[in-house]
């Protein structure tokens, strides 16, 4: 699903903005993430894999939305090992995001 | 560089129409933030809003054209938020609902509480703007009309010219302008800010809610608004005006 470089084209200078606020974000949740998930706050990462769901194909990025529904229902399943599989996921895929 | 959120950009968006004044509840920023752009894109203006209860309290100050309404929140739901919209304060306002809820039971529940249409996320931007047009056009927020009847007035929207039982009145355009929104917001109670938006520049600095009324007093004396004519120019004390039909009913209300 995930491919090495993901690159991600923006034309509009303000939806580029947006974007690249975006993906600064989603670097940050990464660590939240893992905090709420070593204090075992699935209700966290329910709503934040929620939130991400709802996002990111509006921003043009379907990996995220597929990313976020799955930890929205790992978390609802208080599944860890497939928390920090996703979360793994999500961090090796924002790594790699590069906008153009 | 500029805040993007912050960031008051006007562009020529590619669905044109009229400019629409909606309120977005909606809890996540980043879907917030997106939303912001493609309307404002598309020339209409927006208000956020975070949480169920100050979406209500916005909502009781301002009016808007429409609601877009996100369904899971932190405080109080969208649906809930809506209930409360319907049943006590009688808000009439076109509402779109956008949730991940997909199920057939969800959008059921959704409409029997007065939504009037639903989407479902991730949101994308053609659709929900082709929605929001077809929606306002179906609740006559905006018209392709040419023409409305109000009888005893008639208004001619090619001409710009407004009648009262077949004679014209005299109106500049900004007068017509504001008695054809008034006229197309039959029994709403529209505030003073929403008519300066929409019929003058909100971001001239010459403008204040004082020139709303000034206009409101004119029109009402030059379009003869009174009994005789069936129709009633009410002011709403620290909020704006509400064009109405007197009916018999409410002629028997209003008399001593």
């Amino acid at each position: 699903m995930l491919a090495k470089e993901n690159r991600i084209a923006v034309r509009d200078p303000f939806a580029r903005q947006l974007m690249d606020r975006y993906i600064g974000k989603r670097r940050a949740d990464i660590s939240a993430l893992r905090v709420m998930e070593n204090q075992d706050d699935f209700a966290s990462i329910k709503r934040k894999g929620h939130n991400l769901f709802g996002s990111g194909s509006a921003y043009g990025i379907d990996a995220i939305s597929t990313l976020g529904s799955a930890l929205e229902k790992a978390a609802a399943q208080k599944d860890r090992k497939e928390i920090c599989r996703l979360i793994d996921k999500l961090e090796s895929f924002i790594t790699h995001v590069i906008i153009t | 560089m500029a805040d993007p959120v912050e960031k008051k950009q006007k562009m020529t968006g590619a669905f044109g129409g009229e400019r629409l004044r909606i309120a977005l509840l909606e809890d996540d920023e980043d879907q917030a933030d997106l939303v912001r752009l493609w309307l404002e894109e598309a020339e209409h203006t927006i208000s956020v809003f975070a949480n169920g209860e100050d979406f209500l309290r916005g909502v009781r100050r301002e009016s808007f054209d429409l609601y877009l309404l996100d369904w899971m929140l932190p405080d109080i739901s969208g649906i809930d938020v809506l209930k409360k919209l319907r049943s006590g304060n009688k808000d009439d306002t076109p509402v779109m609902l956008a949730t991940t809820r997909h199920e057939e039971k969800d959008i059921v529940a959704a409409l029997e509480a007065g939504a009037d249409d639903y989407l479902v996320k991730p949101v994308r931007r053609r659709e929900l703007i082709a929605r929001l047009d077809a929606l306002c056009r179906r609740y006559g927020v905006v018209s392709d009309s040419e023409e409305l009847d109000v009888e005893p007035y008639s208004l001619d929207l090619g001409s710009k010219t407004l009648s009262l039982r077949g004679e014209a009145i005299s109106l500049t355009n900004r007068e017509f302008e504001l008695a054809l929104f008034l006229f197309r917001q039959e029994g709403r109670a529209i505030s003073r800010n929403h008519i300066l938006e929409t019929i003058w520049d909100i971001d001239s600095p010459d403008v204040s809610t004082r020139t709303v009324d000034t206009h409101i007093s004119r029109l009402r004396k030059k379009m003869h608004v009174n009994e005789d004519n069936g129709w009633k120019l009410a002011a709403i004390y620290q909020h704006g005006y509400r064009l109405e039909r007197i009916t018999d009913n409410k002629k028997k209300q209003d008399q001593p």
